[in-house]
């Protein structure tokens, strides 16, 4: 039998902003409970007021997803108990969100995924557990940081439209990297910046969704797709076999590669949403409604990166990106060819700087237009150009350090080179003679006296050219 | 005796802030047993302390705050730091504020000397004060009697003498039914003329924080201190009050508005006769207009179904995690919350939160409080119409006399006698009761309802009404 499958998401992702959705409390990570205050604590009193520069990067977000954005933002309380929120309500966007019926274009395949919506909301605080506490049976309880507690989030829904695994880790892949290319969130998912609850469902029909089972807990792309691929066999096998698919959430278990019930819902979660009293609804002011996206369809970059003719294998990754896409832009449109700059910037310096635990920096794209310009004048040739990249990454400094001081000046100047050629030739009388005679495949043996002699800091090509010029004049 | 006057007094060095302290405790010492008025008063010590630095201040000769020196009592449900806010409930019980409501802070700086807290009915919910941990506050009037509510402690402390001034909160007429009750003043500001900032939220859409004092002149100049737009509360607006010791508007060309539909939902006998004798003085001194309000008979109905409704909200986050008091015989987190709220909530508030969480529920929702929000909007409407032709409009304060402590009454009839109040905190709009007579030594107040933002307009019209009625 044929089987369809329907995968959503309902996507957080972290606004980047400096200070919390609804106090001035920072949002960077910290010690537990020291970035809190009334507001966030929920403490009696304590009022929410809105963080307007949330907005400026959930608006960017929002028009990159392509829906219609409803300029008036209307809070509401979405009201449910636990430990983890604070004032037993959470404040979020119901009707209207921030924007609705967008569509995301997968950055590979360039498949359109619709959206339902994006809206605002805040973050609850961290609940750890005993594996995180380190107490146990007895002694064991909840503890709760604050430190997250109001901290912004943008939600995005999409439609089921989704029909396997590897399509639902692009999709992800290429909203993470949408966010980080537009510079609204960092999009971490191991350290929560962004979090995927998944929707799926099996159907022996091509036009009807099967039951809808929700699948929470999964922290990395890895995750993800084993959860769902799971989850697919196990409805499969459920149908096969006539057993009942309940509506339910299930949590992905990392241990066993398994989902396993969290709760059966029985009727739909009721939140009692109502429109946010503390917050009166307000207009997006001109400056946040003007702002635009700098990306929105990261197949135009697949396209564009596949058009560089460099390995196939490294478009995705480079598309899935941003740093490392908007640098090597730049390098081209400097003039390198984007041969050289993958694999000078790529698989050179990145490579050299992961081995020593570093990463790649702003400057080592003009690591790379430099090194790009020696080769060019003719100054070095590619092995050097690795020679220099090495030491200036073992010794911390310059690749022009490194080269001025080891690859230039005396000893490799034109003249120089002559006067040492020289000096091989001197040095092999017979050699020369045999040349002169007509043998010339001693040549590569005379060569190889050179390189010797300027121990490896002259290109090969320099030395090739002018030992063929001296030969010439013996 | 007036701030104002007092002010005179310890500028002129016939009395200093000390001696007023001294008498202001010595009153509360004498009759507080009897009255309950606070949930906590801070230490003798401190606050005579506190009082002599603003002696020897008023003694150097410079310049002072408005308020320098001035006894202030603050209703347990606003936040003053380091003093504990207990909403007179037992979940917050152990609860003791780490900062200051912005109104508070204001009054802190305008030199106010904060005294302690006053009792109320739980989280504000009630018209007796009796739905208190703390026992009942007795009304000064009659003893006997209850002192209206939730603001029942702020009312009977200024009755009695404690304090010049307190501060109060108003949701469905919790400042100004007490002061009817109390033969006090109470003002109830436009929504948002006060910041809510550090006011235990009740029913945030209609909360608001105001003022009880023995005369107009002294509500209106702590209304003044207190109000203006605050950054930490984003329904806070600036509306235009005039200087904290400039003297009343005057109220040449004013028209008063009587409401017309009151002989269709009239008050106890007494109290109409009251307010006919009230009518017949202020038409000696201004028109007197009847206007139409219609459909405010039917705020009771839409009050109480939004005001729980934002409550249940509002209280879900006494839940014994983060702050105060939580039973300490379970084992989950969930059987520490259902107990702690369980036992740590009193029947009215359970009853609220349980109506307004049905009010929300999905397949009610359009109903109840959907239908609600819509009569809110109709009243409004009501008083937009009236206000086309007159400036303010009066109507009394409660339909019933202070009845006795105890009384058994349904909690519909309770809400009932809401019914004068209600509405004006569903359209937002500036109030004021004041004294109006009294039926058998039982004071009778009647209210002074002004446009949105015109609470200078309402003050000046009460305080020339109170003049031809005291």
């Amino acid at each position: 039998m044929k089987y369809y499958v329907h995968i959503g998401f309902e996507v957080h992702i972290r606004l980047d902003t400096k200070t919390k959705m609804f106090c001035s409390c920072s949002t960077e990570e910290g010690e537990p409970n020291t970035h809190i205050c009334p507001v966030c604590l929920g403490y009696p009193g304590a009022l929410p007021v809105p963080n307007k520069e949330a907005f400026k990067y959930a608006i960017k977000m929002a028009k990159a997803l392509n829906g219609k954005i409803n300029e008036t933002v209307v809070f509401a309380r979405k009201n449910y108990f636990y430990p983890d929120l604070p004032k037993g309500y959470q404040i979020t966007q119901h009707e209207p969100p921030l924007m609705e019926d967008g569509y995301l274009v997968l950055a590979e395949s360039g498949k359109k995924i619709r959206i339902i919506r994006l809206h605002v909301e805040e973050d609850a605080a961290k609940t750890l557990y005993d594996s995180e506490t380190g107490r146990q049976g007895e002694n064991a309880f909840l503890m709760v940081d604050y430190n997250r507690s109001g901290v912004p989030l943008a939600e995005i829904v999409s439609y089921p439209d989704i029909h396997d695994p590897d399509e639902g880790v692009e999709y992800l892949k290429t909203l993470q990297a949408l966010a980080r290319y537009l510079g609204v969130s960092k999009a971490n998912m191991e350290k929560g910046e962004m979090r995927a609850d998944v929707n799926i469902s099996v159907s022996t029909e091509p036009d009807r969704l099967g039951t809808k089972v929700e699948i929470k807990n999964m922290n990395s792309f890895k995750a993800i797709h084993d959860a769902l691929e799971y989850e697919i066999q196990r409805q499969i096998k459920a149908i096969e076999t006539g057993e009942p698919i309940y509506q339910e959430t299930r949590m992905w278990d990392e241990s066993t590669g398994k989902t396993l019930v969290m709760r059966r819902k029985e009727t739909s979660d009721d939140y009692r949403y109502f429109p946010e009293p503390d917050i009166p609804p307000f207009k997006l002011s001109k400056e946040v409604l003007e702002i635009e996206p700098e990306y929105t369809n990261l197949h135009d970059l697949y396209k564009e990166v596949k058009s560089w003719n460099i390995d196939e294998k490294k478009v995705g990754f480079i598309v899935y990106s941003p740093d490392i896409y908007k640098a090597l832009k730049y390098m081209i449109q400097k003039g390198v060819s984007p041969k050289f700059a993958v694999s000078m910037y790529l698989d050179e310096i990145k490579g050299q700087l992961e081995k020593v635990g570093q990463q790649i920096e702003e400057k080592h794209k003009d690591w790379t237009l430099y090194i790009y310009k020696l080769i060019e004048e003719g100054k070095i040739d590619n092995s050097i150009a690795k020679k220099i990249i090495r030491k200036a990454i073992t010794h911390s400094k310059e690749p022009k350090d490194i080269y001025e001081a080891e690859f230039s000046g005396p000893g490799v100047s034109e003249d120089d080179i002559r006067k040492t050629i020289k000096g091989v030739l001197a040095q092999n009388p017979d050699i020369v003679k045999k040349y002169k005679d007509g043998k010339k495949s001693v040549f590569g043996f005379l060569m190889g006296q050179c390189m010797k002699a300027f121990g490896g800091k002259v290109p090969a090509a320099t030395v090739k050219k002018l030992l063929g010029e001296e030969l010439e004049r013996v | 005796m007036t701030i104002k006057q007092l002010r005179q007094k310890f500028l002129s060095g016939d009395m200093t802030p000390l001696e007023y302290m001294e008498r202001i405790l010595e009153i509360i010492r004498e009759k507080e047993r009897e009255i309950n008025a606070f949930t906590h008063l801070d230490k003798t010590d401190t606050l005579l302390k506190e009082a002599e630095i603003w002696t020897r201040r008023y003694k150097s000769g410079e310049d002072l705050p408005p308020l320098a020196g001035i006894p202030v009592a603050i209703k347990d449900n606003i936040a003053v730091k380091d003093m504990p806010l207990t909403c007179a409930s037992k979940i917050l019980q152990e609860f003791i504020s780490p900062y200051d409501a912005t109104a508070v802070k204001k009054l802190k700086e305008a030199g106010a000397i904060i005294i302690g807290k006053t009792n109320l009915d739980e989280f504000a919910m009630g018209s007796t004060t009796e739905y208190s941990i703390f026992g009942p506050t007795h009304n000064p009037v009659d003893l006997e009697r209850v002192p209206g509510g939730s603001s029942g402690g702020s009312a009977a402390a200024v009755a009695a003498d404690m304090v010049p001034v307190a501060l109060g909160s108003d949701t469905g007429g919790s400042v100004r039914q007490p002061a009817s009750f109390t033969d006090t003043v109470g003002i109830k500001p436009s929504y948002g003329m006060v910041s809510r900032y550090g006011l235990v939220a009740f029913a945030s859409s209609l909360d608001q924080i105001g003022v009880l004092a023995r005369n107009v002149e002294d509500a209106v100049l702590v209304a003044r201190v207190i109000a203006g737009k605050d950054r930490y509360d984003a329904t806070s607006r600036e509306l235009t009050v005039k200087g904290v010791l400039e003297s009343l508007d005057t109220v040449d060309g004013i028209k008063i508005g009587v409401w017309k539909e009151l002989n269709e939902h009239p008050a106890e006998e007494g109290i109409m006769t009251v307010w006919d004798e009230a009518i017949m003085k202020a038409s000696k001194e201004f028109p007197m207009i009847p206007v139409s309000l219609p459909d405010i008979a039917s705020g009771i109905a839409s009050y109480y179904l939004i005001a729980p409704a934002e409550a249940s909200a509002n209280l879900a986050r006494y839940d014994g995690v983060r702050y105060a008091w939580r039973v300490l015989d379970a084992s989950t987190y969930k059987e520490m919350v259902k107990k702690t709220r369980t036992i740590g909530f009193g029947k009215e508030v359970k009853r609220r939160i349980m109506i307004g969480t049905f009010a929300l529920s999905a397949g009610y929702q359009d109903a109840f409080y959907k239908k609600a929000v819509a009569m809110k909007y109709k009243i409004m409407k009501n008083f937009e119409e009236a206000f086309k032709q007159v400036d303010v409009i009066l109507v009394p304060t409660s339909p019933k006399l202070p009845w006795k402590i105890g009384e058994k009454m349904a909690p519909s009839e309770v809400y009932k006698a809401d019914l004068y109040t209600i509405p004006v905190n569903l359209a937002g709009l500036p109030a004021i009761s004041i004294p109006a007579g009294y039926v058998d030594n039982l004071p009778v107040g009647i209210q002074v309802i002004g446009r949105y933002g015109e609470d200078e307009k309402v003050w000046a019209v009460a305080d020339k009404l109170l003049s031809l009625w005291r």
